[in-house]
């Protein structure tokens, strides 16, 4: 056997690998085999060397799970054959489509409203009613003075082809009785009922003297979540003044709880204002011009800046606070420790924080009696 | 260590430490691998990102009942350097001038007695397949079936082109310089 011909043995003798056994004995017994085999072994050597000389651990490819398309995650990763990925695309498209067109045609649900009572001065309330009929009756308030309060309740039945179903009724007070007895009291009192036309003004007498005036629109937001624009204007005129998810800064530091607030007047009507109150904060009665006890803010935008007894408050609101050029003057007053829970008599008879009560009432006298 | 088993299983699902572990675990000798078998650093790093966001990608290209996650790894790298190649076919200098000129440079370091550039110089004389082949038979430990499986050649071309290149690498070892050129 000539040493010549057993070079692929040697290398594979070399490598562990089976070769035959005539080849294994002849490098056994071969001098220049074994020198060859030693050989090898030396070029094994070099190329370890070589490689850890040259090993380092290279940069992270940049991957986020983003590289990876939805496809492929549903056919490899949960191992389902592409075609059957592409069928269940075609069946969740099919029924996201019926659900969109479902939501489509589903009648709206919200009427957003405002009411006020036609009486200078007392300002408006608003608020978003759901078509729910008789056990979503809402409880509202509309105040002039002290000895005249305005109670009401409105139901919505349905919303149908842009005409809401509803029931209003209100009635006067000169007090206001416990949540109990005014609740009968305002039930006893007629209701107007009617298909009403969003946009359009609809009069309510008041059992006991006087009329409410109501407008209201359907909820249309895309999402079905009725939005504020109707009762707190976006751009608010020149002579309306308004807050809108007001957040405020006492100094530094933030405080929350006012809820959004809106009051409407004209410079050559009643002097209207508005109040906002928090229990961590006081409350602030805001006016567009000069009236008792008040001092002078501006007005830029969306922020009203003034200073009482040395300490910054900055109100921040959702969107414009006033109309007219910018920045202009508005009245502000502030009482830190006015508490609903100790003022307001209806407070303790169980009825929300919402309502005018008589102290507020008083500040809005204030304004009333605004120095011209 | 993680196993193949698990790492490829956090790897479909996307968990970015897998493959993290993974990388550690393979990156630097694939590197060196790739080095040697493309034949350039640059050239060996981009095919390194590209091999492994690929299994990044497509995991489900890897059947652990044929075969290691390494040996995929190697498959895919292996794979991926022969498209390179083929992409640049036209802009390549031609390998014969490169490869003789690589046995004179390994000639001439290993008679200075630098013998690790010797070693590079003499893997670069040799064949592409050959280097590959040798590189992963000494530094991978493969056996003969899984090079001809990674390789995708006939087991006989395995044991063929291992005799060729280590020979190559030995008249490279023995030579002295200034004589016994090969091909001059």
């Amino acid at each position: 056997m000539e040493c010549n011909t057993l070079g692929p043995s040697i290398s594979a003798l070399y490598d562990g690998e089976e070769v035959p056994v005539e080849a294994a004995q002849h490098i056994a017994s071969c001098a220049n085999c074994r020198e060859t085999l030693r050989e090898y072994a030396q070029i094994a050597v070099e190329l370890r060397l070589l490689e850890a000389n040259q090993l380092k651990m290279p940069a992270l490819p940049r991957i986020t799970r983003k590289t990876r398309s939805l496809v492929s995650i549903l056919t490899q990763k949960m191992r389902v054959p592409r075609f059957v990925a592409a069928i269940c695309a075609v069946v969740i498209a099919l029924l996201a489509g019926a659900w969109a067109h479902t939501r489509a045609q589903a009648p709206a649900e919200w009427f957003e409203y405002k009411i006020d009572s036609g009486i200078r001065g007392s300002g408006s309330v608003g608020g978003v009613a759901r078509a729910c009929g008789p056990k979503c009756q809402l409880q509202f308030r509309v105040s002039s003075d002290p000895q005249h309060h305005i109670v009401g309740m409105l139901e919505v039945q349905k919303i149908e082809d842009n005409r809401v179903y509803l029931a209003l009724r209100a009635k006067a007070f000169a007090s206001i009785p416990n949540a109990k007895q005014l609740a009968d009291e305002i039930r006893d009192a007629p209701a107007v009922r009617c298909a009403y036309k969003p946009g359009d003004t609809l009069r309510v007498p008041v059992t006991g003297g006087g009329e409410l005036q109501m407008k209201g629109v359907i909820a249309t937001s895309p999402d079905g979540v009725p939005g504020w624009g109707f009762v707190i204007p976006a751009e608010p005129g020149e002579n309306e003044v308004a807050l809108r998810e007001p957040v405020l800064i006492r100094d530094d530091t933030a405080i929350g709880g006012y809820r959004p607030g809106f009051a409407g007047g004209t410079a050559a009507g009643a002097n209207s204002g508005f109040f906002r109150y928090s229990a961590r904060g006081g409350l602030f009665a805001f006016g567009l011009k000069p009236f008792h006890g008040s001092v002078q803010g501006i007005v830029n935008y969306g922020q009203v800046r003034f200073t009482i007894n040395g300490t910054k408050y900055t109100f921040f609101s959702g969107s414009r606070i006033t109309g007219g050029t910018q920045p202009r003057p508005v009245w502000v007053l502030y009482l830190p420790h006015y508490r609903l829970s100790q003022h307001d008599r209806t407070k303790k008879d169980g009825t929300d924080e919402s309502g005018v009560t008589s102290d507020i009432a008083a500040v809005l006298a204030r304004m009333r009696a605004i120095k011209r | 260590m993680a196993d193949d088993k698990s790492l490829w299983k956090g790897i479909c699902a996307g968990e970015q430490l897998a493959f993290e572990v993974f990388f550690r675990e393979f990156a630097p000798r694939l590197r060196g691998f790739l080095h040697v078998y493309s034949g350039g650093e640059l050239e060996a790093d981009d095919i390194l990102q590209e091999t492994f966001l690929q299994i990044w990608r497509r995991p489900s290209g890897y059947d652990p009942e044929r075969g290691t996650l390494r040996q995929y790894l190697y498959g895919i790298a292996r794979k991926r350097v022969a498209q390179k190649r083929r992409e640049s076919a036209h802009m390549t200098v031609p390998r014969d001038f490169d490869r003789r000129n690589a046995a004179h440079l390994a000639i001439d370091r290993r008679a200075n007695g630098d013998l690790s550039v010797a070693m590079r110089e003499g893997l670069m004389h040799l064949d592409s397949n050959e280097r590959a082949l040798l590189w992963l038979r000494e530094l991978e430990g493969y056996s003969y079936a899984e090079l001809a499986e990674i390789l995708q050649v006939p087991l006989g071309t395995v044991k063929s082109r291992l005799f060729a290149a280590r020979e190559s690498l030995r008249r490279i070892w023995k030579c002295k310089p200034g004589v016994n050129r090969e091909g001059e």
